[in-house]
């Protein structure tokens, strides 16, 4: 079965104001959905990225290397979820309830390319 | 919710422990850093749990709950502590200085009523010029001193001052690091374009001692 990415992207700010009783409501709406994913056996693998803005690399000639993004920046990619599905429908479904939307992110969702065999 | 979210973290080995930590220990932990670190300094105690709770809430739906979610949640919220404490002695050793630099300008008010008139006024921008070359300094990285000296110029330009860069890029790119205005000869075009307004101050014109960003 294909894999799809999903990729989160978010306003870092979200989060900076919330109540603990906030932060433990948006836990278990985030927590469950992880656990939704684990018990439909369909998850991969899951990783967030670290806060702090990263680095940007360009240049052909001369290589330059700057900062960014910042986290004022109002999405920033703060993590993905690699699951399993059948196909976009699919993998669209099951972000559908993902509280990550309900808190005002993004979800970019993309097949992972399956390298074509070489032919003999 | 397709699912009961209580239901679903059960699952979890953590799940118990996890159902009711934030709300019970945010208190807790509030009133633990307090007493390490005094109680003028409530308001860091209470700005480090949240930052905990938010790092939690941000990071284990990804990796999973920790073994000890309670014990990784003061060990973070005590490191972040730690961390305020010694941003505020840095800050008061060097308040020293700063107030002993600042008290050469008790005479300071309006511009209008400046010490030496004039005199104080060219001071004000030469300062002004000394910034700009500084944020223009070839030892930061040319991204820097396009983001710095654009800032910079913008606030000289709000003065009414002295229109002194008109730079062809939004300042937002430059600071998002982007800096791509490629022209047909892959040189940026953050040019400096001096003299534009008749009041400008002569020594501000032509410009071509000046670096470019």
């Amino acid at each position: 079965m294909p894999n799809y990415m999903l990729l989160l992207y978010d306003d870092p700010s979200t989060w900076k104001k919330m109540s603990p009783e906030e932060i433990q409501r948006g836990f278990e709406k985030y927590f469950a959905w992880r656990e939704k994913l684990r018990h439909q056996e369909i998850l991969v693998g899951s990783a967030k990225l670290a806060d702090q803005p990263g680095k940007v690399v360009r240049g052909k000639d001369k290589i330059r290397v700057t900062d960014g993004p910042y986290s004022e920046t109002k999405e920033v990619l703060g993590g993905y979820f690699t699951i399993e599905a059948p196909n976009y429908a699919s993998a669209i479904e099951q972000c559908r309830d993902r509280p990550h939307l309900e808190y005002g992110g993004t979800i970019e969702v993309r097949e992972v390319q399956k390298v074509p065999e070489a032919r003999p | 919710m397709t699912e009961d979210p209580d239901r679903a973290s059960n699952h979890h080995p953590s799940g118990e422990l996890v159902d009711h930590l934030f709300r019970s220990r945010a208190g807790q932990m509030v009133a633990y850093l307090t007493r390490l670190l005094g109680p003028e300094h409530l308001d860091i105690a209470e700005e480090v749990v949240q930052d905990a709770l938010r790092k939690a809430l941000q990071s284990w739906p990804f990796h999973g709950v920790p073994d000890n979610p309670a014990g990784w949640l003061f060990r973070v919220a005590r490191n972040g502590a730690v961390d305020a404490i010694r941003r505020i002695n840095l800050a008061s050793r060097k308040s020293a200085d700063l107030l002993a630099a600042a008290g050469n300008l008790t005479g300071y008010s309006e511009p209008a009523s400046l010490p030496g008139g004039v005199e104080f006024g060219e001071q004000l921008r030469d300062d002004e010029l000394q910034m700009l070359l500084m944020c223009c300094h070839p030892r930061l990285p040319r991204e820097a001193r396009v983001a710095l000296s654009s800032q910079n110029s913008r606030r000289v330009q709000h003065q009414g001052d002295c229109e002194s860069f008109s730079f062809r890029g939004s300042y937002c790119r430059a600071k998002a690091g982007a800096c791509q205005t490629p022209d047909s000869r892959g040189k940026h075009r953050f040019r400096p374009a001096f003299g534009k307004r008749a009041g400008c101050p002569p020594r501000f014109r032509g410009g071509s001692s000046l670096p470019y960003v």
